[in-house]
């Protein structure tokens, strides 16, 4: 009896313990073995040491490329939960580019560098390791629109297939926009806030993308915490979600102009009237098998802004794949390795031989 | 025994019924903020005070770089605008070693397809070879005389268009 009086004691010390290492410490995470292939400034190319032998390895190269303002390592979680694992032990000559995180000197970094000074060199530093001339790329969030830019401009660098995860690219519909609403010239001052911070500051970043569902973020987060304590799987899930949220990198001024003058404001992809160095982006000129994964409960990227791109693009071979799930859930959520994973491995695999 | 169960159950049904409770207030709230920061009101309101934030820090800014940049200066030290300027420079200098790195690739696949069967330079070698072995004053060894002086022709005009 006195045994069964002190437990919920214990038991409670034993939660509070769990509660505090997940929240102070970092797990361990991105480890599927990777080699480093390629640098320029603070951007990485890895390249994921493949497991399957290379007779039965799918022949493209697979490029995949995040966001600016988060680290990438979201696509390589944690083992047995990771896309990039998943990839590999399916055959997949898997490689990551991860942008870096840019200094007060990398201020002036552009969409116009990124798409054409870091990615066409990482790509031909791939075909040159894999010895195939095609390539395919999957772009996510902000990487999606870099990749849609660079296969617009560069089709013929041997881009084969690209996959569009939760691609902003359309910026019409401002009634579902509610960045768009917040970065509105009216209310947001970008030359001010460039000048005191010259790169866009990664707690501000966070704090906007985390006040779009503010009781999820920053309640319903921990609660869901609390209520799996007592399921070892469920708290490291969370442990290593909350290591990569909690990892936020600054985006460069000049990127980050663009995103807000150019896409947001003025929405000039969709118009075709967006320029990269001197080069109109036509999205007809983007001929690759398209696949775009659309997250239907999506609030940082509405399906609406992913939607519209297909009609745009020169490509014959097109999808569309809508998915349950939010901006990052549908990747990096539980039931990714059911639905989201598996679909992409299924297009791209039968289009990489 | 037989009373503790009940009330076990009675327990948790009332801790379920509490997180159900709890789950559907959350919900409620959260309809309601997600609606809220969509509005322009909390976007004028956001965008205030982010005004205000930048209004205050923008005037210690200046000077306080001034400051630095002049402690720095004084005691001979480098400055942050020549850590830019440097971190410029290694940049460049990457991009000029990824040139090379792509002329040296090319390089590399050249000679790789001049060395393979059916190239310019394998046609070349193969008559010369065969007019060799052949016996003299035989068709293959004329064949072969015939066909090298034509690889060797190819080879030229390749590299006049180069």
């Amino acid at each position: 009896m006195a045994q069964a009086e002190t437990d919920p004691l214990t038991a409670l010390q034993e939660r509070l313990e769990t509660v505090t290492r997940v929240m102070t410490t970092k797990a361990p995470i991105a480890q599927t073995p990777k080699e480093l292939v390629w640098t320029l400034n603070k951007a990485k190319l890895y390249r994921y040491i493949p497991v399957v032998p290379q007779q039965d390895r799918h022949r493209v190269p697979l490029l995949l490329v995040f966001a600016l303002m988060n680290r990438p390592y979201i696509l390589d979680l944690r083992p047995g939960h990771s896309f990039v694992e998943y990839l590999v032990e399916r055959g997949f000559d898997v490689y990551l580019l991860d942008w870096g995180c840019p200094g007060p000197e990398d201020s002036h970094l552009k969409f116009d560098d990124y798409t054409l000074e870091y990615m066409p060199r990482a790509v031909r530093k791939i075909k040159a390791l894999s010895g195939v001339e095609e390539v395919s790329v999957l772009g996510w969030c902000i990487g999606a629109i870099l990749t849609t830019i660079y296969a617009a401009l560069r089709p013929d660098d041997g881009l084969r297939n690209l996959i569009l995860l939760t691609a902003p690219l359309d910026f019409s519909d401002k009634e579902h926009l509610t960045f768009g609403r917040w970065v509105d010239e009216k209310y947001f001052d970008l030359d001010k806030v460039l000048q005191l911070f010259g790169n866009m500051p990664a707690e501000m970043i966070d704090y906007g993308a985390k006040a779009l569902k503010p009781v999820e973020n920053y309640i319903a987060n921990y609660l869901k915490l609390w209520d799996n304590l007592e399921n070892p799987k469920a708290v490291e899930n969370w442990h290593a979600m909350n290591t990569w949220v909690r990892d936020n990198i600054p985006m460069a001024g000049g990127a980050f102009r663009q995103l807000i003058v150019d896409l947001y404001r003025n929405d000039r992809l969709m118009k075709g009237e967006l320029v990269i160095r001197g080069e109109q982006v036509d999205l007809s000129r983007l001929r690759a098998n398209l696949l775009t994964v659309i997250a239907e409960g999506d609030h940082i990227t509405p399906p609406c802004q992913s939607e519209t791109v297909l009609a745009r693009v020169g490509s014959r071979d097109k999808e569309v794949y809508r998915v349950q799930g939010g901006h990052i859930g549908i990747m990096a959520g539980s039931g990714a390795e059911k639905r989201t994973w598996p679909h992409i491995e299924g297009w791209l695999s039968s289009r990489s031989d | 025994m037989s009373d503790a169960e009940p009330k076990a159950t009675n327990q948790q049904n009332l801790a379920e019924k509490m997180h159900e409770l709890r789950d559907a207030y959350l919900e409620t709230w959260s309809k309601y903020l997600v609606e809220e920061v969509n509005s322009e009101s909390y976007a004028q309101a956001s965008g205030a005070a982010l005004n205000s934030y930048l209004k205050a820090a923008a005037p210690f800014k200046d000077p306080a770089e001034q400051v630095i940049l002049r402690t720095l200066q004084q005691f001979h030290m480098p400055t942050s605008a020549d850590f830019a300027g440097l971190a410029g420079r290694f940049t460049n200098i990457e991009m000029q070693l990824d040139n090379l790195d792509a002329k040296l690739d090319r390089m590399e696949k050249t000679l790789a397809g001049m060395k393979a069967p059916g190239s310019a330079e394998a046609i070349a070698q193969q008559p010369k070879a065969a007019a060799k072995t052949a016996p003299k004053g035989t068709p293959a060894r004329r064949a072969g005389r015939v066909a090298a002086k034509t690889a060797k022709g190819v080879r030229g005009n390749a590299r006049k268009r180069k």
